[in-house]
């Protein structure tokens, strides 16, 4: 198996960050990269697909966002070479974008009925290949400093030459959150489950009675990571489960094929970051200062932070 | 020789383990009983395999009371203190320890192997507990709830839904969840009992009816009983309220919500707590209640839960409690997202939840049912089994079977027959006895013979196995008449065989006048839950059924106005309709002007608002008041809501209630002015008691009292060569009998005021016998070995005379044999509302017996409680919020005495029989007194006035003994001990029988024979009052039962002072002597959970055999 796809979903816009994040869509918020350049959200994104072997990118958006993003992408390409005329950094930086660009097909989601629904909207992109399927408001960091999360699922997905969506263990009262699965270890390497159960955002008492996964520390349970490698298996049942009124949920289509046909997972070495969470924008921010290149000066600069702080309180100074 | 018991423990194959104890250990003497017996304590403490532990557990208790017998004449030895405060504190494998080494050092007696059956019976329930606590803990789906340690962490939010509403004026969704009660159709022989099904699996089966429910006559039609109502507030606190209870409480802290003894929200606090919305590994945390509802709800938002039981009342044997437990749970699943669906019926695995969360619930409310008792969660009729323990389950290597067990439900038409409902329906009369009980020693009961393997409990449950599948058939071919000849037989035979306690007098006699009037048209009786004499069913031909239902009703009346007197009834009798539930429970979302709560929750709450400062009152119960009365959709209720909010407001609990107190008020004074009470010297005692010069630490002999054993001359043995003595005197005339029955016996029914002489507590000679029965039977056999008839006088008090002379007139009326007799004693002492200094002596200064931390944690919030009570109402004030006889006491049995001199009884029977020289006396509990010969020649040889008997004491025995007091022998209470250990130093046991010599009884009052007969009452009384001035006066606290709602009852504990019998013994012109007696003839019933034990040890036989009936 070779995944040369990638789909990232990207329609959404973010609650949590209103007022800012209303006129523009989450995947285009601008944070500081782990190289020290400040880039969207989706560009970062993209590039952990690229890192991880992709060839092909199809970007889920919602109606009108296209010619945003493409203009966005170009004016950003040529904004760099204006500016700096002939900096090395500026040039190559200018080259990726407009090679990203070439790479990306923009894909509408005419209506907002789910996760499910957004990945089916791909089916033709995706045509008979596995494609890797990333969310496109998560940021996700690697234990690895050699592998990216994404090079690391895509490299198991190829050595086991099957579909495998990326877990991780979850301490138990944040599963509400997440889809969790149950699953057996499968092998004697690390990080392969063969997965048997998956409900989207369960109770804890239902997971409890449902979802608890042997070899796991007491109080945690395994839950989706946000990213897959799937082949087009999975589009018949999103494709049935489009024919009805509701919402399309991946998390029941993957309930599907786990127990009709064979579904893994494999454990991710790593965190995630969502940049629509509570928070979320300043923790991946912050999470992303201080996992790259420019660790030193983030660290300088929280601590001045704190230190020029007024102590809380007034009194106590 | 091997040891069997040994060997049954440890065998694998069903036909070895499965051997009844007792064709094991027959026959064989003490020694090799002990020798097995601590073998198997070895094993016990070593072997890992819980199994093993817990039928060791079974084991050992009954092998070391199976030795007591054995050794009852054996003198006996004293028990360790360390002993015995192990065991008062739970260390109950200590407390086996130094038992054991006390058996190693002074050989075994009766004293210590009745200790070490009691510490190891102890040790088996606490083991057997904890099976079912880890077991409950460790159940899938709740483990997370004990993990939770910060509301940061809590993974449950309240549904959208629920806080949704049209405007910030309006009131939010409310959630009512409607729950149907269970009726347990087959029982199985209390296979649903936790133990049984969690040890033998393949056994424990039932078939239970979901049932709608009504009163006949009083309720419309039926329907589900029990609602709860959920809603979110604009306040950031849990609004709890139990509207039958009439309690409602806004819990603002966690400490409150964990506090669950001190009020009557228990059940609600403990649907909270497991429902996982303030989960319990919160308990003890210092967070804000505020903090955790913010996180579940947002931010000054709180939640209201409210429930409704339609007046069903208490001991209705359908699960009402665990229903409730139930129905606040499902709603509150819904509530959090824990069940999918906010309206409708639960999934299976929904229910299933609920059933593990109620079992947690029970566990956290110190309270406890059967497996099967959430059944009304589930709709119409399933089959419940017992689950084998299989890997991966958390019981898996903890025991052999799973905590909760299967439903299968069955359909009409597919597993049974289609018209089975209907002609169920048609038929079975499902009613409430009125009677008050106690189940929970019964269940204790069952466990026990169960994993003992008892012979007649196997065969029994074989046969009850026979039954069940009979039931099966009568449920497949819709024969309701096959179904109701298993029910009855099971009752008459099975559940009897394997325990004769969970019938009654009256039910027997219920049941027997329904089937005489309706012949073959009475088709069955149907036992409901742990015993019969509440919720009870009868199956009759449906074209009589009216009549029946008319008949029953009638005959349930009449026959609690018969038994009333010496059984414990909560409620008058009553009839249900009730309907086959289709839904199980199910929950409807209400919005708008229909989320408004109930009239009755408004007539609880709108007094409480009426007291509040307007400003104070949240705006949103202002906008539900005004749906609730003003708008359209309130009006129909209205009128009702205004009578009960004004009956509140300016009568106290409406009008009914202050009649009922002002002829209470009435009934008091007149019983008071008939006992020619004497105001002044209540007035002294309440000054002494205020003033702390007497009180439960006044109780006590000063400290520098000596108190020793008494040497072995200073008691007299018994010679049996010497009966003839003795059979002579009874012959002669010389005796005659006076049994005390001024009491009513606290302990018997706990503090419910029935009349203990006259309770029918077992069956002897082949009919239902109460305590004076069997002693007028053991009169009757002495008077026909005297060959004459024999004087039997019955003390009696203002409690207990009319009940008694009710009662003994037909038994006794015309009895050539027994010539009985009444003897009404006048002293009476109101009873006073304790001071705290005495409460916190008894429990706090006192050696107390700890409960397991659950229940401890329950009495501990009640006693707070009570202690506020007291402060409340007033320390040493007349305790008066009750009825009549639960506001006085008589002063104690020391009184019932010199009322014979006083009433005239005594010299009357004088005139008539100047033979008659000695009195043989003795308490209404105890069982073996008779006017044995041997004894009499004992006491006449002693030429003592008083002859007390003593016996071998047990450990279970608490009231004092003989000792030696400053070096000289007398009765000492053991309330009156300097310490309360000093107890455990007193191998004899007083069971206050005792023969008096008249003539010197009488020089004590400056009496004699003549002067009896002439002096005026009053000369008498002022003899009578001088002597009992020199007895000690004791403050007691007791129980007094306060009954109210429907068939509610609150324990209250009251002062009283009391002059005891036993102080005789101090006085020094009257000569004492000590008779060592056989422990069967001292044996007391304090206690019906003591039946058992005596019907096993012999002690019912030993009365049984000295009885002639009729």
């Amino acid at each position: 198996m070779q995944v040369r796809k990638a789909i990232i979903t990207a329609a959404a816009r973010g609650v949590r960050l209103y007022p800012a994040g209303d006129p523009v869509e989450k995947s285009s918020l601008p944070l500081l990269d782990q190289d020290g350049v400040v880039k969207p959200l989706l560009q970062i994104v993209a590039e952990e697909a690229l890192r991880a072997g992709v060839e092909e990118l199809a970007v889920i958006c919602a109606p009108g966002d296209e010619p945003r993003y493409r203009e966005r992408f170009a004016q950003r390409a040529r904004s760099l070479r204006e500016a700096f005329g002939d900096v090395e950094w500026a040039e190559q930086q200018a080259a990726r974008l407009l090679d990203l660009l070439a790479r990306t097909r923009f894909v509408v989601q005419e209506e907002a009925r789910g996760y499910g629904h957004a990945v089916l909207q791909a089916r033709d992109f995706a045509a008979d290949e596995p494609f890797l399927l990333l969310l496109g408001d998560h940021l996700y960091l690697s234990h690895d400093r050699e592998l990216g999360c994404a090079a690391q699922l895509v490299r198991a997905a190829e050595r086991a030459g099957r579909s495998l969506c990326a877990v991780q263990a979850t301490r138990e009262h944040l599963i509400p959150r997440y889809g969790t699965v149950r699953a057996e270890r499968e092998g004697s390497q690390g990080g392969l489950w063969r997965v048997r159960r998956v409900i989207e955002k369960p109770s804890l008492s239902r997971a409890e009675l449902e979802l608890q996964s042997n070899g796991l520390r007491a109080g945690h349970y395994l839950c989706f990571f946000g990213m897959h490698v799937l082949e087009p298996a999975i589009f018949e049942p999103l494709e049935e489960a489009a024919h009805g009124s509701g919402e399309v949920g991946l998390s029941e289509a993957l309930d599907r094929l786990s127990r009709e046909q064979a579904l893994y997972a494999h454990e991710l070495a790593g965190v995630r970051c969502d940049v629509g969470g509570n928070l979320g924008y300043l923790r991946t921010q912050l999470a992303l200062g201080l996992s790259g290149a420019r660790r030193d000066e983030v660290l300088a600069l929280l601590v001045e932070t704190l230190a020029a702080q007024a102590p809380l309180g007034g009194e106590r100074a | 020789m091997t040891n069997p018991l040994l060997e049954t423990l440890r065998a694998t194959s069903s036909a070895l383990r499965d051997r009844a104890f007792e064709a094991l250990v027959a026959d064989q003497d003490a020694p090799t009983l002990w020798r097995w017996c601590e073998e198997v304590l070895d094993a016990a403490s070593t072997t890992d395999n819980l199994y093993e532990r817990v039928r060791a557990a079974a084991l050992r208790p009954r092998a070391a009371a199976h030795i007591v017998p054995t050794l009852h004449e054996r003198p006996c030895g004293k028990l360790p203190a360390r002993a015995h405060h192990a065991l008062l504190e739970r260390r109950f494998d200590e407390a086996l320890r130094h038992l054991r080494e006390a058996i190693a050092r002074q050989g075994l007696d009766g004293t210590l192997a009745s200790a070490l059956a009691e510490a190891a019976h102890r040790a088996a329930f606490q083991t057997l507990a904890d099976q079912v606590r880890r077991s409950v803990r460790a159940s899938r789906g709740s483990q997370w709830m004990f993990r939770v340690g910060d509301p940061s962490e809590l993974p449950l939010r309240v549904r959208p839904e629920l806080l949704r509403r049209a405007g910030a004026r309006e009131l939010f969704p409310a959630l009512v969840e409607r729950t149907p009660v269970r009726a347990d159709l087959s029982h199985a022989g209390w296979s649903d009992i936790f133990f049984l099904g969690m040890d033998y699996p393949e056994a424990a089966q039932v078939i239970n009816l979901s049932v709608d429910l009504g009163v006949h006559g009083r309720d419309p039609e039926p329907r589900p009983p029990i609602e709860t109502w959920v809603r979110v507030i604009e306040e950031p606190l849990l609004r709890l309220s139990c509207v039958d209870l009439g309690e409602s409480k806004d819990l603002r802290s966690l400490e409150e919500l964990f506090r669950f003894g001190d009020d009557h929200l228990s059940l609600l606090k403990a649907g909270v707590v497991a429902s996982g919305l303030i989960p319990p590994s919160l308990e003890g945390t210092p967070h804000a209640l505020s903090a955790v509802l913010e996180r579940l709800l947002g931010p000054g938002l709180g939640l209201e839960i409210a429930t409704f039981v339609r007046d069903i009342p208490k001991g209705s044997r359908l699960a009402v409690s665990t229903n409730l437990l139930g129905s606040i749970l499902a709603a509150l699943l819904r509530a959090t997202g824990q069940a999918r669906a906010l309206e409708g019926e639960l999934e299976e695995d929904e229910r299933r939840l609920v059933a593990a969360r109620a079992i947690l619930g029970e566990w956290l409310g110190g309270s406890g049912g059967g497996w099967q008792d959430s059944g009304g969660v589930w709709p119409g009729l399933k089959r419940i089994n017992g689950v084998a323990a299989a890997p991966g389950d958390p019981e898996h290597g903890i025991s052999r079977g799973c905590l909760l067990p299967r439903h299968h439900l069955l359909r009409p038409g597919l597993e049974i027959h289609s018209e089975l409902p209907r002609r169920l329906q048609e038929s079975l009369l499902l009613f409430h006895g009125g009677m008050a009980q106690n189940v929970g020693p019964i269940l204790e009961l069952v466990t026990e013979r169960y994993l003992l393997r008892e012979e007649r409990a196997t065969r029994a449950r074989e046969e009850l196995g026979r039954l069940f599948a009979e039931i099966e058939a009568g449920l497949r071919d819709g024969d309701v008449r096959r179904i109701a000849r298993a029910t009855d037989d099971s009752f008459r035979g099975a559940l009897r065989e394997i325990l004769p306690w969970i019938a009654s007098r009256y039910v027997d006699r219920v049941i027997a006048r329904l089937r005489g009037e309706l012949g073959d048209a009475f088709w069955g009786f149907q036992m409901l839950g742990g015993m019969a004499g509440g919720g009870m069913g009868i199956y009759v031909d449906p074209a009589r059924r009216e009549e029946a239902r008319v008949r029953l009703l009638a005959i349930l009346r009449e026959e609690k106005r018969a038994h009333e007197g010496g059984s414990s009834f909560a409620m008058e009798p009553l009839i249900y309709d009730f309907a086959w539930n289709q839904r199980g429970t199910a929950a409807e979302l209400r919005s708008g002007s229909a989320a408004v709560f109930p009239w009755r929750y408004h007539a609880l709450h709108l007094p409480r608002l009426a007291r509040e400062e307007p400003a104070r009152v949240a705006p949103l119960r202002g906008v539900e008041l005004l749906h609730a009365t003003a708008r359209e959709e309130g009006v129909a209720d209205a009128p009702r809501l205004l009578q009960a909010v004004v009956a509140q407001l300016f009568g106290s609990g409406g009008g009914d209630a202050q009649e009922q107190r002002v002829r209470w008020d009435a009934e008091t004074r007149s019983l008071l002015a008939h006992c020619g009470f004497d105001a002044e010297q209540h007035e002294q005692v309440r000054s002494a008691l205020r003033e702390g010069r007497i009180g439960i630490a006044r109780n006590r002999l000063p400290a520098e009292t000596s108190i020793a054993p008494p040497r072995p001359s200073d008691l007299r043995t018994l010679e049996p060569g010497s009966r003839e003595l003795g059979a002579a005197a009874l012959r002669a005339g010389e005796v005659a009998v006076l049994t005390l029955a001024g009491g009513v016996g606290s302990r018997w029914s706990g503090g419910s005021g029935v009349v203990k002489a006259i309770a029918p507590f077992a069956k002897l000679g082949g009919d239902w016998r109460s305590f004076l029965e069997l002693h007028f039977a053991k009169t009757r056999r002495a008077a026909r070995q005297a060959g004459r008839p024999l004087p039997h006088l019955v003390a009696t008090s203002f409690l207990t005379h009319e009940r008694i002379a009710a009662h003994t007139a037909p038994l006794l009326d015309g009895d050539p044999e027994v010539r009985a007799q009444l003897s009404p004693s006048r002293a009476i002492a109101p009873r006073f509302v304790p001071m705290v200094r005495d409460l916190v002596a008894l429990w706090e200064e006192a050696p107390q017996e700890l409960l397991d931390p659950e229940k401890q944690k329950m009495r501990d919030a009640g006693r707070k409680a009570l202690m506020s009570w007291a402060r409340a109402s007033g320390e040493g004030s007349d305790y008066q919020d009750n009825v009549p006889l639960q506001r006085l006491a008589p002063a104690g049995h020391a009184y019932e005495l010199p009322a014979l001199l006083q009433n005239g009884v005594l010299a009357s029977l004088l005139a008539e029989q100047p033979a008659l020289r000695t009195l043989f006396v003795h308490n209404v509990d105890t069982l073996g007194a008779d006017l044995d010969p041997v004894v009499l020649a004992a006491h006449r040889a002693s030429g003592a006035a008083l002859s007390f008997e003593l016996s071998p004491r047990r450990s279970e025995d608490r009231g004092g003994g003989l000792a030696l007091v400053n070096g000289r022998a007398r009765l000492v209470e053991a309330l009156a001990l300097p310490r309360e250990e000093l107890e455990l130093e007193l191998p004899w046991y007083s069971s206050m029988s005792a023969w008096i010599e008249i003539d010197p009884f009488l020089a004590l009052f400056e009496l004699d024979r003549a002067r009896l007969g002439a002096l005026s009452r009053k000369e008498i009384d002022a003899r009578v009052r001088a002597v009992m001035q020199r007895l000690p006066t004791y403050v007691a606290i007791k129980d007094a039962k306060r009954r109210w709602g429907h068939a509610q009852e609150d324990v209250f504990p009251v002062a009283q002072w009391e002059r005891l019998f036993g102080d005789f013994s101090a006085l020094p012109e009257l000569r004492c002597a000590y008779l060592a007696v056989p422990r069967a003839r001292g044996q007391q019933l304090k206690d019906p959970g003591l039946l058992d034990l005596y019907a096993q040890d012999g002690s019912l036989g030993y009365a049984e055999a000295r009885a002639a009936f009729a």
